[in-house]
């Protein structure tokens, strides 16, 4: 039985008491020239990043949960802008690199990998959700989603993997192709 | 592969795997690149869909803040519009609220003073009802039903579609129209009333409305349905009062009801129907219904008359015409000088003896039933129907008979008086034409049934008696009865008003079932005849019989039924008042639709009569095509039969030639000791001059001359010569137990040494037979009766008396294969057994045909009655003459057994003892053949008639038919006849009584 590495519920609570903050985050973006729309996804994308990071064992927080929100909201904002050749982000140069690291560049990975993700069905998403983000048990699946048993809904568990995996492959693929076109106009 | 990698990388991520399966997974994971790249693919996989979890959580709480924040907001706008409109509320009230209302009410109060204005009653509250512009239904406090439809008003001599106030009035109990004070006078009579209403509409804006002519259908509920009840229109008088003038006459719309829900059925037909668990589906009730169309009272009789044929006659009905043996010389002879050529002349006179025994002094009048009816053909033409119905193998000669034929042919008159005139002669159904070869005459008769028809043109205005009379005599193969005459009267309407003459006016003896099934109809659907109420009065008109009746309903189906209803009491059926005094109207239907179906009635009666004649034309046709097998069948026996007793007669002869002639070594010229015979002949007197001397003289004859009595005398007949052993014959006796539970009983002989088989009969369960010495047999005594075949087997059959027997039941299957079997011996087989089998299996399927038929005449006469409803109070009187009424029929039926002095019905008939052969015998020795006849060659038949008593004797031997010219034949036979020994008397419920014989003997010279 996979158990989550945190729990669902203490999460959610910890996201809408971090979420009151988002009107404040969106002025702060608003600031770098970032539109509403994209404020929201930077900070979702923000808190991802956060509570990936609250549950790496490896990870010691510097900061109030907050101001790392708001610290990598920035740093998503300029890499974003970065990647949209956005004039006046050289300014900034110096503020990304102090948090830049790593683990940062690994998340702006997992971001584009994860997107393919989307391309799974809407079942299989749900499956997936609710039994390695959730922590769920097999027979509470099976009854949530209408299979008919556990073993049922284990083995559409199976199939729903090996879809991400190969989603996953492809987008790796796809991603590394990608890369040196990317290095090289970085480079240049 | 790849998902129990998946299975094995999980569990492994999971530490699930025990420490053995962990180290080898990893060893494995080391080695195998491929496994490698998969647990980090999966790997990454999981931290994928992990990361895509926590965004889905991320964006579900982002949903919820936003919807949060969206609550608040509204909340807040809530709250602000909430004040504000209590603030315009109280704003309202303040200001607007009671200019607004009183507006209105001041509105209402001046429509409500408009249409008090024109209230008809000053002192009763009105209703006021809401009227949308849509048909509606309301109803009134004291419960009056109104239905208005948007056809309901005018507006100013315009139709009126949209809103309207209804006001409404009533004054529905005593004391309320005491209370208002009103009146209930029609000009200076007083009424009695059940009630006031008045109704007004107005338009929202306070127009009065006008009723259009559909206006509005109003239904007062009534404590008591008086008669004569009327809608009287008020009018107002100058000091108050109401005047009551213009009554009209009430009217309840009929109660609609599909066409496939309703029941015309005549009222007992399906209960009984029912009782007898006859089929369910309608079709087939109709189609039943349907088949008694045709059938009229006649019918009713015959069929009763059936019945009990069934049970006097015996069984099995004898071969047809067994006469017609093609090998037979055409008579029976008894002829001293010419010896009996073969066998079957010996059969012959068998046979006709047989047939003699019947009952033969009867009269015309009991073979037959005749009824006579008028059937009304409009235009002042009626048809006199004379039914004759006919029993079982007789015949009634045709009204007009071929040239040269000796039949007395029936005739059919009626007597003339003022009060009609004849229109043709006398028709009848088609005879049937024979030309009989022994008589060598044409036929023209009638079998079964006939009508006889004669139109008449009635001129009388009153009803009148219509005398006529018939004469006719009834024939079966053996000759005919003394001829009958009757008389008759039936009752004939007059000419009534010039508008009714084409119709019957009495009462027929039902509704016909074409008719009923015609308007039966979906297309009748949404007339007065598909409602609860004409079902009603179906019952009722299904009484009366009177086709008439139903007419009126049928074909005015654009007048209300309470018309109708009055018409029909006027035609003399009271019991109609209770439906007239229902009052019930119609159902409007346009002019088009109503002619369309006028003109299906028509064509729809037509057709199910058609189809009702086709029907029964059908089942008659194939019950005459099984009859006509079955004849067939028995005649092919016959003329088998005949066959094969010539054949076996003439094997035994020869056998028995062979037989003697092997010990005598002699063939001709031998003279008999002792016998002598007269002889006139001169060649032997040898006196040629004067009267030839009557001489006695030995006979001379050849060894078959000899040998030849042998056979078919069989007689313990033991004469030797010198050198000569006996042909001889012994008895063979046999009884059969219980032999009146069999139709047929018969023992067949297989004579080994011959190749023919002989076929015996049992007479009252006896066989007597006599066996040849000098041959083997083997036996089978066979039964057949309606349930099967019945066999006992005697495999090596002698002389002797087998006292009693009893047959064993056998299958169809098994009853063939034994007599194949024993028939299989038999060389050459001259007549093959196959023949007789068909005809026997063919009798026996005839039984249940048979049994059939019975059952279904039987089960129409239960019918019939809830079909007829009228049939026994209606036919008495029309059936003036009936030579025999049913129930006539029946005690005679019944009385017979009683009845001693009845000489024509006996269970067993009088028999010669010694059988027939011993008769013909007798009288084969002892009748002289007169001089006369030998002089004039004379040939021909005396039918002889006389009676056999208690103990046997023979007395009142009469002539009933001599040969012409020839008195000293009939009285040669008569003398005969009178020195017969005594009979063994004929029999009924065992006991020895008194019976009537009659004996055919034939002359013949050469």
């Amino acid at each position: 039985m996979e158990k989550p590495l945190y729990d669902p519920l203490e999460m959610k609570k910890e996201l809408a008491v971090l979420y009151k903050h988002f009107p404040e985050v969106k002025r702060l973006l608003r600031t770098f020239g970032c539109d509403g729309l994209t404020a929201e996804d930077l900070f979702q994308e923000a808190l991802i990043i956060y509570l990936r990071k609250k549950n790496d064992p490896d990870f010691e927080f510097q900061l109030a949960p907050i101001h790392f929100i708001k610290q990598t909201c920035k740093l998503l904002w300029f890499n974003a802008a970065r990647k949209e050749q956005k004039q006046g982000a050289g300014s900034l140069e110096t503020d990304l690199e102090d948090i830049s690291d790593s683990w940062m560049e690994k998340e702006l990975q997992y971001k584009q990998l994860e997107s393919a993700l989307t391309k799974i069905g809407a079942q299989c998403k749900e499956l997936l959700h609710l039994f390695y983000g959730l922590g769920w048990n097999m027979v509470d699946i099976a009854k949530k989603l209408d299979f008919r048993n556990d073993k049922v809904a284990k083995a559409q568990k199976y199939r729903c993997i090996q879809k991400a995996k190969d989603l996953v492959q492809e987008a790796q693929l796809d991603f590394d192709s990608a890369q040196p076109t990317f290095d090289s106009t970085q480079l240049i | 592969m790849e998902t129990n990698w998946n299975q094995l990388i999980e569990r492994y991520l999971n530490n699930e795997l025990s420490a053995e399966g962990k180290t080898a997974f990893e060893a494995e994971l080391k080695q195998n690149s491929e496994l490698q790249n998969e647990f980090e693919l999966h790997k990454l996989t999981k931290e994928l869909i992990q990361r895509n979890s926590l965004r889905t959580l991320v964006k579900e709480s982002g949903k919820w803040f936003h919807l949060k924040k969206v609550l608040v907001n509204s909340g807040i706008i809530l709250v602000i519009t909430g004040i504000l409109a209590a603030a315009i509320y109280v704003f309202a009230v303040r200001t607007g609220k009671p200019d607004q209302a009183q507006k209105q009410e001041v509105l209402k109060q001046e429509l409500m003073k408009q249409m008090e204005t024109s209230l008809a009653f000053d002192k009763i509250d009105p209703e006021y009802f809401q009227f949308t512009g849509k048909s509606d239904v309301f109803l009134s406090e004291s419960g009056v039903l109104l239905s208005i439809t948007d056809e309901s008003f005018l507006l100013d001599g315009k139709s009126y579609k949209g809103e309207a106030i209804i006001q409404w009035q009533e004054a529905q109990e005593a004391s309320d129209i005491v209370k208002a004070g009103l009146s209930t006078t029609s000009g200076d009579q007083l009424l009695e009333t059940q009630g006031m209403f008045s109704l007004n509409a107005f338009t929202p804006e306070g127009k009065k409305l006008q009723l259009t002519d559909k206006g509005v259908y109003v239904q007062v509920p009534v404590d008591e349905l008086k008669k004569d009840m009327k809608l009287f229109t008020g009018v107002p008088g100058k000091n108050g009062t109401i005047d009551w003038q213009a009554p009209v006459e009430l009217e309840r719309l009929p109660k609609p009801k599909g066409m496939e829900k309703m029941d015309l059925f005549p009222p007992r037909y399906e209960p009984k129907l029912n009782e007898l668990k006859w089929f369910k589906e309608k079709t087939k009730r109709d189609s039943l219904y349907l088949s008694f169309e045709e059938e009229d009272s006649i019918d009713s009789t015959a069929s009763f008359f059936e019945d009990i044929q069934m049970y006097n006659q015996p069984k099995m009905e004898s071969p047809k015409r067994i006469s017609e043996n093609p090998n037979s010389t055409g008579a029976a002879q008894i002829a001293m000088i010419t010896p009996p050529k073969t066998g079957s002349t010996f059969y012959q006179l068998f046979s006709e003896t047989k047939k003699a025994q019947q009952p033969a002094v009867e009269s015309a009048k009991d073979k037959t039933r005749w009824n006579f009816n008028v059937h009304y053909l409009g235009n002042n033409e009626a048809m006199v129907i004379a039914t004759v119905t006919i029993a079982k193998n007789w015949h009634i000669n045709a009204l007009n008979t071929p040239k040269g034929s000796f039949g007395l042919a029936t005739n059919f008159k009626l007597k003339g008086t003022p009060n009609y005139t004849l229109i043709g002669k006398p028709s009848e159904s088609k005879p049937i034409l024979q030309h009989d070869d022994v008589a060598d005459e044409d036929l023209a008769y009638h079998q079964g049934g006939v009508q006889f028809r004669q139109k008449i043109k009635i001129s009388s205005k009153k009803e009148f008696t219509l005398d006529g009379s018939y004469f006719y005599t009834a024939c079966n193969e053996n000759g005919c009865l003394p001829p009958y005459q009757g008389t008759f009267s039936v009752k004939v309407n007059g000419v009534k008003g010039s508008n009714q003459i084409s119709e019957p006016n009495g009462p027929t003896s039902h509704i016909p079932p074409s008719k009923v099934l015609a308007i039966w109809n979906k297309k009748f659907n949404g007339t007065n005849l598909s409602t609860q109420d004409f079902e009603d009065r179906m019952k009722e008109i299904h009484e009366t019989c009177n086709e008439k009746v139903f007419d009126v309903y049928a074909k005015n189906l654009n007048t209300p039924l309470w018309e109708l209803d009055q018409r029909v009491v006027k035609m003399g059926y009271p019991r109609f008042q209770r439906f007239a005094d229902q009052k019930v109207g119609m159902i409007q239907m346009d002019d088009v639709h109503q002619q369309n179906l006028a003109a299906f009635y028509e064509k729809a009666i037509e057709t199910l009569r058609e189809k009702g004649r086709k029907e029964v034309e059908m089942a008659l046709k194939k019950e005459e095509q099984w009859d006509n097998e079955v004849q067939d069948e028995r005649q092919k026996e016959v003329l088998l039969k005949g066959i094969r007793e010539t054949l076996n007669a003439k094997e035994e002869t020869d056998f028995n030639l062979a037989h003697m002639a092997k010990q005598l070594k002699q063939t001709v010229g031998f003279a008999i000791t002792g016998k002598t015979v007269d002889s006139r002949d001169r060649l032997v007197s040898g006196s040629w001059s004067g009267a030839p001397a009557k001489r006695q003289l030995p006979i001379v004859v050849n060894i078959d001359r000899y040998a030849r009595p042998f056979r078919p005398n069989r007689n313990i007949y033991t004469r030797t010569t010198i050198k000569m052993k006996p042909v001889s014959y012994e008895a063979f006796t046999a009884n059969v137990e219980a032999f009146k539970d069999f139709d047929r009983l018969y023992f067949y002989l297989f004579p080994k040494q011959v190749n023919s088989y002989q076929r015996r009969d049992f007479v009252n369960g006896r066989l007597n037979h006599s066996l040849n010495d000098a041959m083997d047999y083997s036996g089978l005594a066979f039964g057949l009766n309606e349930d099967g075949f019945y066999l006992f087997e005697i495999p090596e059959l002698r002389a002797k008396d087998f006292g009693s027997i009893k047959l064993q039941k056998v299958s169809e299957k098994q009853f063939e294969a034994r007599l194949e079997q024993l028939n299989e011996r038999r060389g050459v087989r001259a007549v093959p057994i196959k023949d007789e089998l068909n005809w026997l299996f063919k009798e026996k399927a005839n039984y249940k045909v048979q049994r059939k038929r019975r059952e279904n005449v039987q089960f129409r006469n239960t019918i019939r009655p809830t079909i007829y409803s009228c049939l026994r109070t209606e036919s008495t009187p029309s059936d003036t003459i009936q030579t025999l009424l049913p129930a006539t029929v029946k005690n005679l039926s019944q009385n017979k057994k009683e009845v001693k002095g009845s000489l024509d019905i006996v269970d067993e008939p009088a028999t010669f003892p010694g059988g027939n052969a011993a008769l013909l015998l007798f009288l084969r020795e002892n009748i002289q053949i007169p001089q006369e006849m030998i002089e004039k060659n004379i040939t021909g038949k005396v039918f002889l008639g006389f009676v056999v008593d208690e103990n046997g004797k023979i007395s009142n031997v009469t002539v009933k038919k001599g040969i012409p010219n020839c008195r000293e034949c009939d009285e040669e036979a008569v003398r005969v006849v009178k020195k017969l020994p005594p009979f063994m008397p004929g029999k009924v419920n065992g006991k020895n009584v008194a019976s009537r014989y009659s004996l055919p003997i034939s002359f013949k010279t050469n």
